[in-house]
């Protein structure tokens, strides 16, 4: 007979169960940051500093000047479930603060070696703890700041393999950049200082969103548009990219509900839905919108990180989104029904909202000046002595007192509302006088538009036309049934891996590569779908058959097309770059230095 | 050998040429130009191929045995000037100026480049001056009494700064040495005598000084030097210093020999150069505002700290500021208001300025080569871009509400037509040497296009001539090609050697090849070697016009500059400030009290990692609270707090946020310190020694509104003696002075006095324990320090636990025996002793009045008291 020795259930020590527990919630150097800086706002902190060395693995300092901890109780913030944030189980259904689940810094503490020093208001002192793996090394008084102070050095030191899995420094120390972007922009109240193997990487001075934003986007803050509204029971204040200046990734999106950054697919999706007329297959905007609602109407409990939340009122919250982004972008691009709309008061130059060129940094170029410049100086040559006069001082640079001024400073026309059509340029732009604004259309670009809208239109008619082809086109790709079908709806003639019509807006389409790129890993792992193929599909088709800058047009068909594109809503290319572009008079007399 | 010796005339033609110049170059190597070549003759051959580890050779010269010889090619010549000037040597370059024809070409010395007349980038660091000093001095005359002693005259011709003053005694004059640090001293043989005595001569911390003649330095020579040279009216300013006048004139034509001409950029300061906050150089080294203490680098630094400076001009002018702390309240708060103006505009602004300041190249340094002639195209477009960025400066910062900066724009000139000027004529990527042509941008000179389009032109019908050619002839390998010697050619390999028509001159035979011309190619080539000639004279004659141009700007441009480095310095200031959590000081003129919350030492702040440092309060207000008593053991941060205090009061002074949570800072008139130790074995004085002279300086110098830093008085000498010495002068600071003062101690026994004397209180930076370690609490708390620690902070700095052990018990059985009891035992009256003489020394100290007797005299009785205990 075989003795088994039954196993016994015991409760864990807690030493052993924190070290489990680490795993979920520190799984990186990043999550480290992002809990510790989670406290540091729960604690009312102004200034934030965080601190990191070798991607984090090393060094990770985050100090606060928030309430700080109670003497006898610094110690006791490591136990597990410990945590100053909720008291009832009626706490959690309006979670208020960003930590609550009581875990952090005693995961933390088991995984690494942490100093934590804290002092409140009214003690001299500040009280300090240390921790090794969890073992208590000191504690003890020690002078300190105001605030709470945790460093933690070497994380996983105790559990090799967690810490060979790391990535490499340098993407820990990406992923934690990235992360205090999102912090930096979720509290627009709070300084933060940024500080990665002691070079200074971001500084806020925490007075407010755009300030905020200026510190983490530098001068491309005059590329975002914004939105906002104030609904019942919710405001909503963001900024977008310009489609023009989208990225190649998707790390400069960022959501913040209720100054806790969080990720939400639904909100993603309709942000993606809202611009993806205007941007190019495979660019990303970037965007950041603050959402602020009631805490009973969302729950932030889902996973141990906190970034996942679930709404109580997602579709209203989506449609609200959805609607101000597209709104706002129709106003970023001019129309060219303005050139025929009368009722547009076009004196009024002041304070142009969206401003499509940033002339303040428009730098006369030397070379231009020379032109001026070799015209005014008098160069003699001297037949007798062979030897050339430079007279230097004859240079008569044109100063402002120069010109002659037209006796009203602006040219009043009987014909105010009626443009002039100057021809074209370059044969890519056509040139519009009307009244005090002058006009600038590519025209390739709005042809391009007006075929992309054709096409699009056709294609999503109920029966599009198809364009059946001479010779069937067998394929031997394996196209998914899904794709298929989407396929055959927007007038594709499939059956049996034989392509027997296409539509016929896409009548010069390259099959082979059509058919290769439908069945390639790209829609199955990038969850891109059909519609978007084909929407590339019909850019690509519209940008051929549409009239290239190069061709010259004629007076006459220049005004065929101005005709045909006033009666379109939304000017930019597919591609989104804009259409039209204006310059009023006063911006080009500034450029003279007319006006200063 | 030299122009005197015997066989002079035996030598060859040239080499007498050399020693007649020799003459004049006295002490400087003489560089002469031979060709594409400088070389050197004779000893200066010999001492300067070691200095340099080029070959020594020889060459005829008229006599049996040849004369030693070395020598480097001219376009090298730059890097090893400056490697001689960098020792210390001088230079002298001697170059052809006569026409080369028949006979000797003649040679002139046209420059002598010693080390304080520099201008070579490669000479210069970019963020310091390079002073050229002179100082002159001479026994007062009795009918002038109060002519100072001493005339002192200091320029720097890389930037063209001027300025002059009266130096009053030694003490002033070791001063001037440590914070110009010139690297070159001239003067007058009684001043060489006098400088004997200075420390910073005896240390070697600043150059030698090196002889001139008297006659520059006589009163009407040097007062004509100075009339003929400089443009204003400086001779009222120095009517009444006369060695003022000696010095500058002396100066000013030891410029003048020097680079053989005058240069014009050279302005004296018409600023007055204000009172300021007095440091001493102990202070300033003590207190690390320059460099740091282990390394003497600049890393570690209060200035490493605070330069956050975007121009090389601003880099220099910081380093002025911090030397002259200011004391005028109204001067202070321009600074501070420009500051706060700073933190008020919009961060897009903030980055417009910051990159227009790094737009801006050493302009400074630019126009003294415009002054000398030897500006490069490179320089000329720096130039140009760095003046569109002041205009773009200029207009950014009048926005702005501050006084300060509106006054700077101001002074910043609108030179934009200038800038656009050079820019429209010189080539962004001209080469370095302007004799090769290539530098004057098309469209500028219609002519020089002319002539360049005939080249063009030229070589265009070359091709052509040689298309032809090969189709006429069938060889298809026929290429064409140039050189120096033989010009244009065509060239045929040895293959085709059959098919060569007879208009083929030939003029190259090669291994493989033959070169032949043509009368055809001859003449082009005339034609593009003439237009290339032309054109090289004129680019040359427009690129001088161009400069001669760029002359008449230069008192607007150099205005610019300075006021460009002060808004630069500003600029940094508010850089540190932000990125460092600086805040404003209030500067209190009437007050003597200095109140710092929660101050943090800026230097050793920046060396931690973020928020390590803890900060700590100061109150000083000259009354109740005028010195601070600090105990503790070693390692605790006395030394740091103290200086802290220091820092802090310099940096309001200077007109900067200072590392705080709120700070009230008095006017200071004067910062003493009195740190550390060292023996001064050069002059035979112990550390004990140097400890007490500075201490009676201070002492005697120091005003109500000084602030004295004393770290550790009475070490270096026996317990007892050192304890009676500090307590000593704590009462004399206490009863004859309101100075502020932080005194750091080890003798626990002082801590009494905070009962005694008037202003002393208490305090100490503690440490606790933790399972036989100690940890530095590093907070600045009242009261007293009951142990030293010393031992265990001896334990961490690793010394063997044996030691550390017995130490341990032998002090235990010390503090039983002890005769001075730890716990806060009085030292007067109780028993110091059991001797006899109790009575008598009892008698001794209760006579002795206090006010009375100076320190030194204290010191005397206390040694007598000893002897007698």
């Amino acid at each position: 007979m075989r003795y088994i020795i039954l196993p016994k259930i015991q409760i864990l020590d807690s030493f052993i169960y924190n070290r489990i527990a680490a795993g979920e919630v520190v799984d990186a150097p990043s999550s480290v940051v992002k809990e510790l800086i989670e406290n540091s706002v729960d604690a009312g902190a102004t200034e934030i500093n965080i601190e990191i060395k070798n991607g984090g693995i090393d060094y990770i300092s985050v100090s606060d000047n928030g309430c700080g901890i109670e003497k006898g109780d610094v110690k006791l913030a490591f136990e597990r479930h410990a945590t100053s944030k909720i008291k009832a189980v009626e706490d959690l259904d309006a979670i208020k603060s960003l930590g609550f689940r009581g875990e952090a810094l005693s995961s933390i503490a088991a995984v690494a070696s942490v100093k934590m020093v804290s002092r409140i208001l009214h003690e001299d002192l500040g009280y300090t703890v240390h921790f090794d793996t969890g073992v208590l090394m000191d504690e003890g008084e020690i002078g300190a700041n105001v605030g709470t102070s945790v460093k933690v050095e070497n994380l996983f030191l105790n559990i090799p393999a967690r810490r060979k899995y790391l990535k490499s420094a340098s993407s820990e120390k990406m992923n934690i950049n990235l992360l205090m972007m999102k912090m930096i922009l979720a509290n627009p109240d709070v300084a933060f200082k940024y500080i990665v193997d002691q070079k200074l990487i971001y500084q806020s001075d925490g007075k407010g969103v755009s300030a905020a934003l200026v510190s983490v986007y530098g001068n491309e803050t005059e590329y975002f548009f914004n939105i906002n509204k104030t609904a019942p029971g919710m405001k909503i204040n963001g900024f977008v990219s310009k489609p023009e200046n989208s990225k190649s990734n998707k790390n400069h999106q960022t959501i913040i509900v209720n100054g806790r950054y969080v990720i939400c697919n639904e909100i993603s999706f309709a942000i993606h839905n809202a611009l993806k007329d205007y941007i190019m297959l495979r660019r990303y905007p970037a965007y950041l919108i603050y959402i602020d609602i009631p805490f009973d109407m969302l729950d932030i409990n889902v996973h141990p990180n906190k970034t996942e939340i679930k709404f109580i009122e997602t579709k209203r919250i989506i449609g609200i989104i959805y609607h101000l982004i597209k709104d706002n972008i129709k106003a970023m691009f001019s129309n060219v029904s303005d050139i025929f709309d009368n009722s547009k008061n076009l004196f009024d130059n002041k304070h142009e909202n969206i401003d499509l060129l940033e002339f303040s940094n428009f730098k006369l170029d030397a070379n231009q000046q020379q032109l001026n410049v070799s015209n005014c100086l008098n160069l003699s040559i001297s037949e007798q002595s062979n030897r050339f006069d430079i007279d230097l001082d004859k240079i008569n640079i044109p100063a402002i007192n120069d010109f002659v001024y037209d006796k009203d400073g602006l040219r009043l026309d009987n014909e105010i509302f009626t443009f002039k059509n100057l021809g074209t340029i370059f044969n890519t732009y056509i040139v519009i006088e009307k009244s005090s604004v002058l006009y600038l259309i590519d025209y390739h670009a709005a042809h391009e538009r007006l075929l992309y809208n054709k096409f699009k239109v056709e294609l999503e008619k109920l029966t599009p036309a198809s364009q059946p082809l001479l010779i069937p086109y067998a394929f031997k790709d394996d196209i998914n049934n899904y794709s298929i079908e989407t396929l055959k709806k927007l007038g594709f003639d499939i059956k049996n891996n034989n392509i027997f019509a296409v539509p016929l807006v896409l009548y010069d389409i390259e099959l082979r590569i059509f058919v290769r790129e439908m069945a390639s890993e790209d829609i199955k792992a990038r969850d891109l779908t059909a519609l978007d193929f084909i929407k590339d599909k019909i850019i690509r088709s519209a940008c051929k058959a549409a009239v290239k800058s190069g061709d010259s047009l004629s007076l006459s068909e220049i005004e065929v097309l101005l005709k045909d594109m006033a009666q379109e809503e939304e000017l930019c290319c597919p591609h989104g770059r804009p259409v039209i572009i204006k310059m009023t008079r006063r911006d080009i007399d500034k450029l003279f230095k007319r006006i200063v | 050998m030299n122009k005197s010796d015997k066989n002079f005339n035996n030598l060859t033609p040239m080499m007498q040429q050399y020693l007649e110049l020799k003459d004049e170059a006295l002490d400087a190597f003489l560089f002469f130009r031979l060709g594409d070549f400088y070389e050197l003759f004779f000893d200066d051959a010999k001492k300067v191929s070691k200095l340099l580890d080029i070959a020594l050779t020889g060459r005829d010269c008229g006599l049996s045995e040849r004369a030693p010889m070395c020598g480097v090619p001219f376009h090298a010549v730059d890097s090893y000037i400056a490697k001689l000037v960098k020792d210390g040597h001088k230079v002298a370059m001697a170059e052809q100026v006569g026409e080369v024809g028949q006979g000797l070409v003649r040679r002139e010395i046209v420059r002598i480049v010693t080390p304080g007349t520099a201008l070579e980038d490669e000479m210069l660091d970019a963020d310091k001056n390079n002073y050229l000093l002179c100082v002159f001095h001479q026994l007062q005359e009795r009918s002038n009494p109060l002519a100072a002693n001493i005339g002192a005259a200091w320029t720097d011709i890389s930037t063209g700064e001027l300025s002059f003053c009266d130096i009053d005694g030694m003490v002033r004059l070791n001063e001037l040495l440590a914070r110009l640090n010139p690297s070159e001293i001239i003067a007058n043989q009684k001043m060489i005598d006098l400088s004997i005595n200075l420390s910073t001569v005896k240390y070697g911390s600043v150059s030698k000084f090196s002889l001139i003649s008297d006659i520059d330095f006589d009163y009407s020579n040097a007062l004509d030097t100075i009339n003929s040279s400089l443009k204003q009216d400086i001779i009222l300013k120095v009517k009444n210093k006369p060695n003022c006048v000696s010095a500058l004139g002396a100066l000013l034509s030891y410029v003048k020999n020097t680079q053989k001409k005058w240069l014009e950029h050279i302005m004296p300061n018409n600023e007055v150069e204000s009172e300021c906050l007095e440091l001493g150089i102990t202070a300033s080294r003590t207190l690390e505002i320059f460099t740091n203490n282990s390394d003497g680098r600049k890393r570690g630094s209060l200035l490493w700290v605070m330069d956050k400076t975007s121009t090389s001009m601003g880099a220099r002018n910081i380093k002025k500021w911090l030397a002259h702390p200011l004391k005028d309240e109204n001067k202070i708060n321009q600074r501070l208001d420009a500051i706060d103006e700073l933190f008020k505009q919009p961060p897009l602004l903030i980055n417009k300025i910051e990159d227009d300041l790094d737009n801006i190249s050493d302009i400074e340094r630019i126009c003294s080569k415009i002054s000398l002639g030897t500006i490069k195209p490179k320089d000329c477009i720096n130039l140009a871009n760095s003046l569109i960025s002041c205009e773009s400066l200029k207009n950014l910062i009048l926005n702005t509400d501050s006084i300060l900066l509106k006054n700077l724009a101001n002074k910043i000139d609108n030179l934009t037509q200038l800038a656009n000027l050079i820019k429209s004529a010189i080539k962004e990527d001209a080469p370095n040497l302007i004799r090769e042509g290539g530098i004057i941008k098309q469209g500028f000179n219609k002519e020089l296009d002319n002539l360049k389009n005939i080249k063009t032109n030229a070589v265009t019908t070359l091709d052509q001539i040689v298309q032809r050619e090969k189709e006429h002839t069938g060889i298809k390998n026929l290429k064409i090609g140039f050189n120096r010697i033989f010009g244009y050619y065509l060239e045929i390999s040895n293959s085709n050697k059959s098919e060569i028509p007879y208009r083929y001159t030939r003029k190259q035979t090669l291994a493989n090849a033959e070169r032949y011309i043509t009368d055809e190619i001859k003449e082009i080539e005339t034609k593009i070697l003439n237009s290339e000639s032309k054109a090289l004279e004129l680019e040359l004659q427009i690129y001088e016009k161009l400069q001669e141009k760029i002359k008449t700007y230069l008192d607007k441009i150099l205005s610019s500059a300075k006021a460009i480095a002060s808004v630069d310095t500003i600029f940094s200031f508010y850089k540190v400030s932000k990125e460092c959590g600086f805040i404003r000081p209030q500067i209190k003129n009437n007050d003597l009290c200095l109140k710092i919350i929660e101050g943090r030492h800026p230097i050793v702040e920046a060396l931690l990692n973020s928020n390590e440092f803890t900060p700590n309060d100061t109150v000083l207000d000259g009354d109740e609270h005028k010195i601070m008593l600090i105990t503790g053991p070693n390692m605790s941060g006395k030394s740091i707090y103290m200086r802290q205090v220091a820092l802090i009061s310099i940096m309001a002074h200077v007109g900067c946020y200072v590392p705080a949570k709120a700070a009230s800072i008095p006017l200071i008139d004067k910062i003493f310190t009195r740190v550390g130790a060292g023996d001064d074995a050069l002059s035979g004085r112990s550390t004990f020694m140097v400890e007490m002279q500075e201490l009676s300086y201070i002492l005697e110098e120091a005003t109500d509104k000084s602030l004295c830093l004393l770290d550790e008085i009475g070490r270096g000498t026996s317990t007892y003696d050192g304890l009676s010495i500090a307590w000593a002068i704590l009462e004399y600071l206490s009863n004859n002075l309101k100075a502020k003062v932080l005194f750091s101690t080890h003798y626990h026994e002082l801590t009494d006095l905070e009962n005694k004397l008037e202003g002393v209180k208490n305090y100490k930076l503690g440490v606790r324990e933790y399972e036989g370690a100690i940890i530095f609490i590093r907070k600045l708390l009242r009261g007293r320090a009951d142990k030293s620690f010393g031992i265990e902070v001896a334990a961490l700095s690793g010394l063997k636990k044996g030691i550390i052990n017995r130490a341990g018990e032998l002090l235990k059985e010390l503090e039983k025996k002890s005769l001075v009891q730890q716990k806060g035992d009085k030292l007067g009256g109780k028993a110091i002793n059991t001797k006899a003489n109790d009575n008598e020394i009892i008698k001794i100290l209760s006579e002795l009045d206090l006010d009375s007797v100076s320190p030194r005299l204290a010191y005397d009785i206390l040694a007598d008291l000893k002897k007698k205990v």
